[in-house]
């Protein structure tokens, strides 16, 4: 039996534990800063240390940011979320516990809407809760003793458990990347998955196709990419039916993914399995959220990514697919719209977007937010265009110094002589004297050898140093030359 | 409830502490007297009860997202057995979580 026909018998049941950063300046329970890459340790408190006496006391806007989320995805909030200590023993978790939720979490169940290879699939969220992030533990720094920096230790985390409905490592991409979306938008979290804010869990088993019990599963961590969660997924998919076509079982344990060899691996302890001793955390009272809190928030909601793709394609004309693309991120979307709405023709403005724009940002690593070419610079560019001052490939030159060099537009037209000549008479009287300097070639030309008017295109380009239109030059050169 | 030796063995490896030989049975007999103590509240009748997180009926304070602490780092450090350029140093731990 082939691989692929072996594939074909099985089919993936998968779920995901989203840990979104919350961006709150300071943290869930104290109030020291929450950045990210600062010196080590010098944003731990003594609440965020875990010294003895002291006391948290909950973030509102940790409160708020969670409140949100689950008005997005349409899901209960609670009225009364409690929290709970999960025990568990680590160096970078001063206390000894995570306050975490276990039940009564502040978000019940909910949904989301995703699409893969144009399907529409609706994917049930379990719950979502609020909890500390841990410290950082460093291995390699010291020969016989593990580093700890406890910067990130009490930053917000929400905590996203999805049903266990998504069906390929694809399905399981396309939910993430709606998870991200959403909560950037919401500007509840930056999403940057290099740094940590966004982090993923998978929860991986497979099963014979038409059965309706579900195998025994592993829990993948460690996963820190988009490209690495579909990797992962499909590694411990073709894993798991390699086991079971053998006739083996699956065991129930964690593995890490490790994206240089792209395997994952048993990381099982082998001492016991964890128990968390989950018991209410007796230092915070029971949450009372309002009824009316939670319908205030639901109202003054921003547009979220379904809404943006849709008023995108009435308001501006973009077809579905271009509008999906410009709001796969909040900073391209509000980069987009600026753009947009200062520019004199619209369709132009979506194709250098999507293409030279895109391209630059790529090409640099960058993400919109930190681009070094502004919207203002980008609308100038593109009316000049419009306004036919410059050529195309003499705005895509204009595009490359733009990110290079502190200048404007106007001053790089100028400086590189990129204006275009679009003037018919101008153009007319070059074209004139190009043809009486070439008499032989007009002879040939006009006796058939037609290919010679690329040869007359390119004196007159080389004339004007490539400045002038091509579309006028085409024109003029075509009348004179038949005349 | 008797506590079993295994059951013991589970205890000192979460709580972290090493119970000696001869300890084992005189601390068995306490954690037993302490679960029966626990036990008799099982004889409660809780069947309309809703089960309490917290005996306070007050609702949750919330801060502010502020930041206004003060981090001397170095002064708190110094409650560390071992640290070095800033971090905290523990026995080098290898397993994950």
């Amino acid at each position: 039996m082939s691989e692929k026909t072996e594939y074909s018998d099985w089919e993936p049941v998968i779920g995901l534990e989203i840990h979104v950063q919350l961006s709150t300046e300071s943290k869930i329970f104290s109030n020291a800063p929450t950045k990210f890459g600062i010196e080590q340790n010098s944003q731990a408190s003594i609440i965020d240390l875990g010294l003895p006496g002291v006391l948290p006391v909950l973030n509102k806007k940790a409160i708020e940011m969670a409140v949100k989320f689950g008005c997005s995805i349409n899901a209960e909030i609670s009225n009364t979320a409690i929290f709970a200590r999960k025990n568990y023993f680590y160096p970078d978790l001063p206390k000894g516990y995570q306050i975490s939720q276990l039940d009564d979490p502040i978000v019940g169940q909910g949904s989301v809407e995703i699409e893969c290879n144009e399907e529409k699939k609706l994917i049930g969220i379990t719950r979502a809760h609020l909890e500390e992030d841990a410290g950082k533990s460093i291995h390699d720094k010291y020969d016989s003793s593990s580093a700890i920096d406890l910067n990130r230790a009490g930053t917000p985390l929400l905590e996203i458990v999805s049903e266990p409905d998504l069906r390929s490592a694809k399905e399981a991409v396309a939910y993430l990347k709606k998870i991200h979306s959403i909560v950037t938008f919401l500007d509840i979290s930056d999403g940057d998955m290099s740094q940590g804010s966004l982090r993923c869990d998978a929860n991986v088993s497979i099963r014979k196709k038409g059965e309706s019990e579900f195998g025994f599963r592993t829990e993948i961590k460690n996963i820190n990419s988009f490209k690495f969660v579909e990797k992962a997924i499909n590694f411990e998919i073709l894993r798991q039916i390699k086991i079971k076509n053998l006739n083996n079982e699956i065991e129930q344990e964690t593995r890490l993914y490790d994206s240089q060899k792209n395997e994952t691996r048993s990381m099982r302890s082998k001492e016991h399995a964890n128990d968390y001793r989950y018991f209410p955390e007796p230092d915070l009272i029971p949450l009372q959220i309002s009824n009316e809190y939670i319908e205030n928030i639901r109202k003054s909601l921003p547009e979220l990514p379904e809404q943006k793709i849709s008023r995108f394609c009435s308001e501006y004309g973009l077809s579905i697919y271009e509008s999906e693309i410009l709001n796969s991120s909040k900073g391209m979307s509000n980069f987009f719209e600026k753009v947009a709405i200062s520019v004199k023709d619209v369709k132009t403005a979506v194709k250098w977007i999507l293409g030279d724009f895109s391209a630059i940002l790529n090409k640099n690593n960058c993400l919109v937010e930190d681009s070094l070419i502004s919207s203002s610079d980008l609308i100038d560019l593109l009316n000049c265009l419009y306004e036919n001052k410059i050529s195309g490939p003499a705005a895509k030159k204009v595009l490359e110094i733009l990110w290079n060099e502190d200048l404007k537009v106007e001053e790089i037209i100028e400086k590189e002589n990129l204006k275009q000549i679009s003037n018919e008479d101008d153009i007319s009287r070059i074209i004139s004297e190009v043809i009486s300097k070439n008499p032989k070639q007009l002879e040939q030309f006009k006796q058939g050898k037609e290919k010679l008017f690329g040869f007359f295109v390119g004196q007159v380009m080389k004339t004007t140093e490539g400045s002038a239109d091509p579309k006028v030059v085409n024109k003029i050169l075509k009348e004179k030359l038949n005349q | 409830m008797k506590i079993s030796e295994d059951t013991l063995k589970n205890i000192s490896l979460l709580s972290k502490l090493e119970i000696e030989k001869s300890m084992k049975e005189k601390i068995s007999k306490e954690l037993e007297s302490i679960l029966l103590m626990v036990d008799q509240m099982n004889e409660v009748d809780t069947e309309n009860v809703k089960p309490m997180s917290h005996p306070l009926s007050k609702a949750q304070n919330l801060r502010e997202d502020l930041v206004s602490e003060d981090i001397e780092r170095d002064e708190y450090i110094k409650n560390a057995p071992q640290s070095d350029d800033g971090y905290y140093l523990s026995p080098k731990v290898i397993d994950q979580k």
